[in-house]
């Protein structure tokens, strides 16, 4: 083989091909074999074990099995190419085209995927199949694929392409990895072995790859691969016994760290430079927000056709656990509500602007335009109120209904110029206006009304699935703090009164203030509200939101810009009034849910609600709060703080970690010793060998000195007849060897005139000499002292 | 390697995003897979990189009929296999100091001895310098290596092709080194008497033959003889001239010259050979083949300079200038107008050694002292000169 020479001279050299050997060809041939089965099979038999599908074995893994044999076979006899596009191409083609029992096949494998997917909240309508020999077709519709991607990696294989035919065999299995589904272990661990022996392979083949495929060099990989093989397998079973499986708990910094990934990742998206000149919203993370630090920058421009008050809503938080709200997990759009806002949206209901479009069945409704500005804020979310209507910016286009949570714009920056219509409020105030106003008996005949009332009835018994459930830990908490006769009886009131009955206990227990303590670590954010009782809206809107769970009322938490009537009064009778808002306009409030109409808006932050008498205790029921003293909804304070709340359990598991420490040290100084021992023996037999013979003995005589020095006996370097004489006494008789020619190669090494060197054999016999009081010492030592001997390299061998 | 490096980091980021993402068991113990494969794979690289020894076996002297190779031995006395060792061979000629190099890489079994042979073509004659670098040893996977001890520099001189010269020589000059004696003239070396006659007045008292004249009862009186040769210089001009064709045509004046030498040698003419190399201006004598074969070596070792003319120019400064000595100039440079410059009383004969024929008739020979040869056709042809 020519190997391009980097030359400016006529010269060329050129490497000769080795000789091959038929041994050698064969052994090639049977490790390229055995990696084309090992990717092969690990890929699919992987796949196969990741999604719940029901196929003929006794056909399928035979096809997986055999297909890159015969392959490979027929790779080295004919070209490729001609095989992979005139036979294998067209036949799977014809195969594909003309059965119908494969389309059938390739369905139900997508519907086993969407099963998984579904699982994990991503929820996707299953495909319609015939339901008939379910196995045969999934079978019938797998093997053209199992034949074409045994090809690819045959094909990579032979013309050493490793991360074309890795990335292609670990692709499907890796993504169901990150999507937590995962394969067996047995087929993945076939898989990895293949990868790392492929690449060991070609490593210590790189320069034979060869033009034609029929021709194959001694490409000497096979012991590469068994060490490659030995490697993998060393570390698997060392990960899998420091990594069991019943021991596994997912690390809690893992999760810190991918939410700090997603909001970098976020913020790169959606924030924009004047982002900084506002205090943002903590969507959510109530534990970080700390005092709100408002500066008056405007953070949205609100142009109204027909200003009104308007609750512009963005983060709605469905779950609340240790002080952050959440949205729903993936697990609540499962098993009975698999696909259920697939089917809502496909009737155009969106949970999002479910009272607008209620609001838009009535006779009187009117609407105007609004056009939002997003000047400062998260361009991630679409900042509107529960008025707007469906259409203009609010269409599938520009903006994503995330099942029930808030409305998120498109694109990768967002959206941060959007319109849309918006009925106009004919009620000021949801949370004390009787509602059956606006339950028209005009509107209950039409088929708009109908077909919207068989849409709310399919999502109410979501609502009140998902939007009743508080976390133990404040359960409990409110438990700890409220009595069980206050907390039983908001459970049989109506919703306004439960609404009122907070408002009123806020208003009275509570005062507002922007500035509140920071939050140590360990800190609970609700329970530290409830004990300081200063707070502004997240606090409010999260205790009203949980009591109202309490009470079996559903609620959530939501964030957003209000634009109170104070701010748009003066202006109602105008057209086209354009907001500048500030982010001291940034709010939260509740948002509970009215049968039959839909989420409602609901301030519980005192200062922005008005308590009238005649609201008050509008049911038959006997006012608790009237007859109580306003603090006997709370046990005994002192009480309360000594309770303690136990922390958390440490959720790293039962296995800590630092225990590691102990073996990795313990490995690593014996890695040192040994590796020091070996360095330390080269270079004594480097130095009993060197050319300059007089040094090579005068190193020996020093390491006489050094071996007589550990038994104990006292030397004077320079005297070298005394620590002969004494090395004599001690152990006399060495076979064969004269202590008076010893001491005559150490005279001529240390005094003899240049050019007078030490004989081979003489220094043979020095080396002997050392050998023989090396053992006569080892032999006489205790344990701990032979020991010594060896890790210091005392027991010389006889060179 | 650095390919492979990037591949590597990319996927430990891959899996990276994987684990951070799912939070699995399998996900970290792929990522940790990740780490401590390679890691291992170093560690035994380590211990086998200290039992790895690479040396090279070449032959003295490349003859032009002769094998070209050279072999490489690499020693693996670790029990586990060295995958890939890979190392540079560098080899420059003498003449232009040009480099030609390749990357070799090779597998070895553990406790085994490999040997790597590599045939050299496209020689020319002169000195080679075979230089072994950077070896180094890589791991399992090609992400790591470490470096090994080199062989030292290796030397080989390749011999030259040979030609016949056709030398037409005019009449012998008087010559102190001259070993033919003129039948006509009388001359001064005492060696060789050219004729004996009476003393006649005026004779020089010392030239007496007083042992003849002793048996006789004349004063008999020696001539002695007057040593004739011819006084030739081989005067050769490594000189650097530029084009692509350089390496071919300095090697071919080495072969012009040692082959006009030794064609001067079978006529039996005794010369002087003269060449720059290393700062000084070497001349010797050569009366016979074995003198020859001891300066071949040497002259095989000469290296190439840039300057023009530089030889001419020692030789215009020594002492065999204005010693009107015939002088046989091999040069490839084709400014041939400068040797009279520097010469301009001597007679000079230039054997211009170019690359190919093509380029002969770019050459303006308006002097009739100048003979192209050209290389690649050299020692196929006879050269009259």
């Amino acid at each position: 083989m020519m190997k391009k020479n980097d030359n400016t001279s006529s010269v060329m050299i050129i490497k000769q091909k080795p000789d091959t050997d038929n041994l050698g060809t064969k052994m090639v041939l049977l490790c390229e074999f055995f990696l084309c089965l090992s990717l092969c099979a690990g890929s699919w038999f992987s796949l196969l074990s990741m999604v719940d599908i029901v196929f003929t074995k006794w056909i399928l893994f035979p096809v997986i099995v055999l297909s890159p044999a015969i392959l490979y076979l027929l790779f080295k006899k004919i070209s490729p190419y001609f095989v992979f596009i005139y036979l294998l191409l067209p036949a799977a083609a014809f195969y594909v085209l003309k059965l119908n029992a494969v389309w059938d096949g390739y369905l139900l494998i997508a519907n086993g995927i969407i099963e998984r997917l579904n699982q994990l909240g991503i929820s996707v309508i299953p495909f319609a199949t015939s339901g008939v020999d379910t196995a045969v077709h999934v079978t019938m519709a797998l093997a053209p694929v199992c034949i074409l991607s045994s090809a690819v990696i045959v094909f990579g294989v032979i013309k050493r392409y490793v991360i074309l035919t890795e990335v292609f065999a670990v692709l499907l299995p890796l993504l169901g990895v990150a999507l937590r589904i995962e394969p067996e272990p047995l087929p993945l661990f076939l898989l990895v072995l293949g990868c790392v022996c492929l690449l060991a392979f070609c490593v210590a083949g790189s320069e034979g790859r060869s033009q034609e495929p029929r021709q194959t060099w001694r490409i000497p990989g096979l012991t590469a691969i068994v060490l490659s093989a030995s490697v993998v397998l060393l570390c698997f079973l060392v990960l899998a016994w420091l990594f069991p499986a019943n021991h596994y708990v997912p690390s809690l910094k893992t999760e810190q760290l991918k939410e700090q990934l997603t909001a970098s990742a976020d913020a790169l998206r959606y924030v924009n430079a004047n982002s900084d000149t506002i205090y943002p919203l903590p969507f959510g993370d109530l534990k970080n927000a700390g005092s709100a630090m408002y500066t008056e920058n405007t953070a949205l421009r609100v142009t109204m056709e027909k200003p009104r008050p308007l609750y512009l809503r963005s983060f709605t938080g469905s779950t609340y656990h240790n002080g952050k709200w959440s949205s729903l997990s993936p697990d609540a759009y499962s098993d009975d509500y698999t696909g259920i806002f697939l089917w809502l949206h496909y009737n155009n209901f969106y949970p999002q602007l479910q009272l607008g479009s209620y609001l838009a069945l009535l006779e009187e409704a009117q609407t105007g335009r609004v056009t939002i500005d997003n000047i400062a804020l998260s361009s991630k979310y679409f900042f509107a109120p529960y008025e707007a209507l469906p259409g203009l910016s609010l269409d599938s286009a520009s903006a994503r209904f995330e099942k029930d949570d808030t409305i998120f714009s498109h694109g990768l920056r967002g959206t941060r110029q959007y319109s849309f219509d918006a009925c106009l409020p004919p009620i000021e105030n949801y949370a004390d206006a009787d509602l059956a106003a606006l339950q028209l008996d005009s509107i209950k005949g039409t088929s708009a009304y109908t077909k919207f009332v068989a849409s709310e009835r399919v999502y109410r018994s979501f609502v009140y699935h998902s939007y009743l459930q508080i976390s133990p830990e404040e359960d409990s908490l409110l438990r700890d703090y409220f009595s069980e006769t206050a907390l039983d009886s908001m459970k049989d009131s109506d919703r306004r009164v439960v609404v009122n009955m907070i408002r009123k206990y806020f208003s009275e227990s509570f005062s507002y203030s922007l500035e509140v303590s920071p939050l140590a670590a360990g800190d609970n954010f609700l329970e530290n509200f409830l004990r300081d009782k200063e707070g502004y809206e997240i606090h409010f809107a999260t205790l009203a939101t949980l009591l109202l769970r309490e009470a079996g009322i559903p609620a959530r938490y939501v964030e957003g810009y209000y634009l109170s009537a104070k701010d748009t009064g003066i202006y109602t009778k105008m057209t086209s009034v354009t907001f500048d808002m500030p982010d001291s306009s940034a709010h939260a409030w509740i948002e509970v849910y009215e049968d039959g109409i839909g989420w409602l808006p609901v301030e519980v932050t005192p200062g922005f609600y008005t308590l009238t008498k005649s609201q008050e205790n509008n049911s038959d029921k006997k006012d608790i709060l009237a007859d109580n003293p306003k603090y006997l909804y709370l046990k005994d304070k002192k009480a309360v703080r000594d309770d303690i709340i136990t922390p958390p359990q440490n959720e790293s598991g039962g296995f800590d970690q630092k225990l590691l420490l102990i073996p990795l040290a313990l490995f690593i100084l014996l890695a040192a010793t040994l590796l020091w021992r070996e360095w330390y023996k080269k270079k004594i037999h480097r130095a009993f060998n060197q050319q300059d013979s007089r040094k090579a003995a005068l190193y020996m005589y020093y390491c006489l000195i050094r071996l007589l020095r550990f038994d104990g006996v006292k030397t004077d370097a320079l005297a070298a007849n005394d620590i002969l004489k004494q090395a004599n006494e001690k152990y006399p008789h060495p076979p064969g060897i004269a202590i008076e020619s010893i001491l005559g190669y150490i005279y001529r090494a240390r005094y003899a005139a240049e050019g007078c060197g030490i004989e081979k054999n003489e220094l043979a016999c020095m080396s002997g000499y050392l050998h023989f009081l090396a053992e006569e010492i080892f032999k006489g030592k205790k344990l701990h002292h032979k020991a010594i001997m060896i890790f210091l390299c005392l027991r010389y061998p006889a060179y | 390697m650095p390919k492979k490096r990037v591949g590597y980091f990319i996927l430990l980021a891959i899996l990276a995003l994987v684990y951070i993402m799912s939070n699995s068991r399998l996900a970290l113990l792929l990522l940790l897979f990740s780490v401590a494969t390679p890691f291992v794979s170093f560690s035994l690289l380590l211990y086998t990189a200290r039992h790895i020894r690479l040396d090279i076996s070449v032959v003295a002297v490349i003859m032009p009929e002769g094998q070209k190779n050279i072999t490489y031995i690499a020693r693996n006395n670790a029990p586990l296999p060295a995958t890939k060792i890979e190392w540079e061979v560098a080899i420059k000629t003498q003449l232009m100091s040009r480099e030609t190099s390749l990357k070799v890489s090779a597998f070895i079994k553990g406790r085994s001895t490999e040997e790597i042979p590599l045939s050299l073509t496209g020689l020319c004659a002169g000195k080679l310098i075979i230089t072994t670098r950077k070896v180094r040893v890589y791991d399992l996977f090609g992400l790591c290596c470490l470096r090994v001890d080199a062989p030292g520099e290796k030397f080989c001189l390749v011999y030259p092709r040979l030609a016949e010269f056709n030398i037409n020589m005019s009449n012998r000059v008087e010559s102190e080194d001259g070993n033919i004696y003129s039948q006509h003239k009388p001359g001064s070396d005492q060696t060789e008497i050219f004729a004996l006659h009476e003393y006649a007045q005026g004779d020089d008292l010392r030239k007496v033959h007083w042992k003849l004249s002793a048996k006789t009862d004349d004063l008999i009186v020696r001539d002695f003889g007057l040593p004739l040769d011819y006084p030739i210089v081989l005067l050769l001009e490594t000189q650097h001239v530029g084009d692509e064709e350089d390496e071919r045509s300095l090697s071919c004046c080495l072969e012009v010259f040692i082959s006009l030498s030794l064609s001067f040698l079978q006529l039996g003419i005794s010369h002087n050979i003269a060449w720059y190399d290393d700062g000084y201006f070497h001349t010797e004598q050569i009366s016979s083949v074995e003198e020859l074969d001891t300066f071949i070596p040497v002259l095989l070792s000469a290296s190439g300079y840039p300057k023009p003319f530089l030889a001419l120019d020692c030789y215009a400064n020594s002492g065999f200038a204005n010693r009107r000595m015939v002088i046989y100039y091999v040069t490839a440079c084709r400014n041939t107008a400068g040797i009279t410059e520097v010469l301009p009383c001597e007679a000079v004969s230039t054997i211009l050694v170019i690359a190919n024929e093509n380029h002969a008739a770019d050459i303006s020979v308006s002097d009739s002292d100048i003979v192209p040869v050209a290389a690649d056709s050299f020692g196929q042809l006879i050269i009259n000169i």
